[in-house]
């Protein structure tokens, strides 16, 4: 019951949090419509795919992993900070505190990134897989909470959030640089698209256009499964990690 | 007086953030690194699949390698680039393409395996990249970067007031523009030593030749520090919390439309207009000249409104937190 309380509390934290909320809601829908207006300026639109097509998983997926940010903004900001503190003095177990901001999070990016790909489907006109966009969404959703797990994680280890923030960022520009998110990595040559393989967001993005263009589940079960047991080795880590006495 | 010993105390407390310390030194070093060693190396060739039963003397091209495919690629695999086109022999000196490509490259793909030959007017999405120059594609991309790290190294101007140390600062004799001014300093030495450091020591290990002469590199490096140093200050003059995220979203978005990764001119003239007010268009329209061999000095306009843009940011910078002083709201 009290640690409902707290997910609660967080989670209204964020959303009275308007930029939080944009980022997460308005950004990726801007950062879409921008990507594919520009590059069917440059390359012509009239192909059998639109760039909007090509750019719109791509951008849900960069902005998902982004959601780190939100965690470790919903986990450390200095207002939060304070009310952590009176947790941490009252008879709840560590366990709560770090959890409530993980998962608060995560319901703030499984509600609103759903709700976006079925805005960007049946409203945009956007390919998310047709029939299969239930799969596609669950991807996302389980992305989201691996980027909530890793956000949570680098707050307890760097115990402020603009360490966390700082550092955090090298992990996943590597991620969506190799994961070839923002361009084709893949051609500039064998040792990079090597590295491209060590890149969970390569897996996601492959995963995703596999089920939408060839309706091939093949790496779907394996990618999702990653997904979950790094987010779980990330908690676990934090429980680990995370200790309130260094955090007064 | 007042600025230096306001930038000798910014000085003094960056010692004590090491990951800011970090990301400035380190961090964003490599990624300018990274993002030089990848736009000098030309990408390999996009490779169109060729199906067929006797493939013979396949087409030679200096755009596309084709290869030999005995089992049709998926749709997939066009998505993720694998193949730009799959060309199927119909056996009667007919070939159908598949590709998510447009019309006009289709019809191109397909006169190429029938004369084995590509227009010379053809540009594919390389060429189109190419034509750009390579210091014009890694300043753009430096840009976006710098855009971000600016916001993040006005943390002083965030944590004075937080911390409610500007309050006390501007009840001594200083004003906010010299407190604005003396951030600014600070914000832009710390762009700028070490990402004109990273370019000029990867171009000179490295023996790439970026287009740009090192003395002609630091005034553009510099310019483009400024305008992040007060793109920084006004974001944070303007917000009272999440700068740093709103600044990352804003400088991506505009960094796009201002052509900073590809140049594109729409037919629709508003939405034109709209791209070319942001400065990174000016910037990105000057450099591109440059390096073409142009003198700066043919680029006045676009010099002097960026000037603009530098002058007007800190100066409204300077304005919204002198408002919001008088407003007792710090």
């Amino acid at each position: 019951m009290k640690f409902i309380k707290i997910v609660t509390f967080d989670f209204m934290n964020i959303v009275r949090n308007p930029m939080l909320l944009i980022v997460n809601t308005l950004f990726p829908l801007i950062l879409i419509g921008v990507m594919g207006f520009v590059m069917s300026s440059v390359f012509g639109g009239e192909g059998s795919m639109s760039f909007y097509d090509y750019y719109g998983i791509k951008m849900i997926i960069f902005t998902a992993l982004l959601i780190a940010m939100t965690a470790s903004n919903t986990f450390m900001e200095e207002k939060v900070k304070a009310g952590n503190t009176r947790i941490i003095y009252a008879p709840v177990s560590k366990t709560s505190i770090y959890l409530s901001k993980l998962i608060s999070t995560y319901i703030l990016g499984t509600i609103s990134y759903s709700i976006l790909i079925f805005i960007l489907q049946y409203l945009f006109h956007l390919n998310f897989g047709g029939r299969n966009i239930l799969y596609i969404i669950l991807l996302i959703n389980i992305l989201c909470l691996f980027g909530c797990s890793l956000g949570t994680l680098f707050c307890c280890f760097f115990k402020c959030e603009e360490g966390a923030n700082s550092t955090m960022q090298i992990p996943l520009f590597f991620f969506l640089f190799f994961g070839g998110v923002i361009f084709g990595v893949h051609r500039l040559g064998k040792f990079v698209a090597a590295l491209t393989n060590l890149s969970p967001i390569k897996w996601v993005n492959e995963c995703a256009i596999r089920i939408m263009y060839d309706n091939d589940f093949s790496i779907y079960r394996p990618v999702l499964a990653f997904l979950l047991i790094a987010s779980i080795i990330c908690i676990i880590a934090c429980q680990i990690i995370f200790k309130p006495e260094e955090y007064v | 007086m007042n600025i230096i010993n306001l930038f000798k105390n910014k000085l003094d407390r960056v010692l004590t953030k090491k990951p800011i310390i970090i990301v400035a030194m380190i961090v964003i070093p490599i990624m300018i690194g990274i993002a030089i060693l990848f736009s000098s190396k030309p990408a390999s060739k996009e490779t169109i699949a060729f199906l067929s039963s006797n493939a013979q003397n396949l087409p030679q091209s200096s755009q596309f390698t084709v290869e030999v495919v005995d089992k049709k690629p998926t749709q997939g695999d066009l998505v993720l680039g694998k193949y730009v086109a799959i060309v199927e022999d119909k056996n009667d000196g007919n070939y159908k393409v598949t590709s998510f490509k447009s019309e006009n490259d289709i019809k191109v793909i397909e006169d190429f395996f029938k004369s084995g030959k590509i227009p010379e007017s053809y540009k594919g999405e390389d060429q189109i990249m190419a034509e750009r120059g390579v210091g014009t594609n890694i300043l753009g991309f430096i840009l976006m970067i710098l855009l971000m790290q600016g916001v993040a190294l006005t943390i002083f101007f965030e944590e004075d007031r937080n911390i409610k140390t500007f309050r006390r600062i501007l009840i001594a004799p200083v004003s906010e523009k010299e407190y604005l001014f003396s951030q600014g300093m600070f914000t832009f030495l710390c762009l700028f030593i070490p990402s004109y450091l990273a370019v000029t020591i990867i171009t000179v290990c490295f023996k790439i030749n970026i287009g740009f002469s090192f003395g002609m590199l630091a005034l553009l490096i510099m310019l483009l520090c400024a305008l992040a140093t007060t793109f920084g200050l006004f974001m944070a003059a303007v917000l009272d919390s999440e700068i740093s995220l709103v600044a990352s979203g804003i400088s991506m978005i505009t960094c796009v439309l201002g052509g900073c990764f590809i140049s594109f001119t729409d037919n629709n003239k508003v939405l034109n207009a709209i791209c070319s007010i942001f400065p990174q268009k000016s910037y990105i329209t000057m450099i591109h000249g440059i390096e073409k061999g142009s003198g700066i000095l043919e680029f006045k306009g676009q010099f002097i409104y960026l000037l603009i843009w530098i002058v007007g940011l800190w100066l409204f910078g300077s304005f919204i937190t002198n408002r919001k002083m008088k407003k007792g709201i710090y």
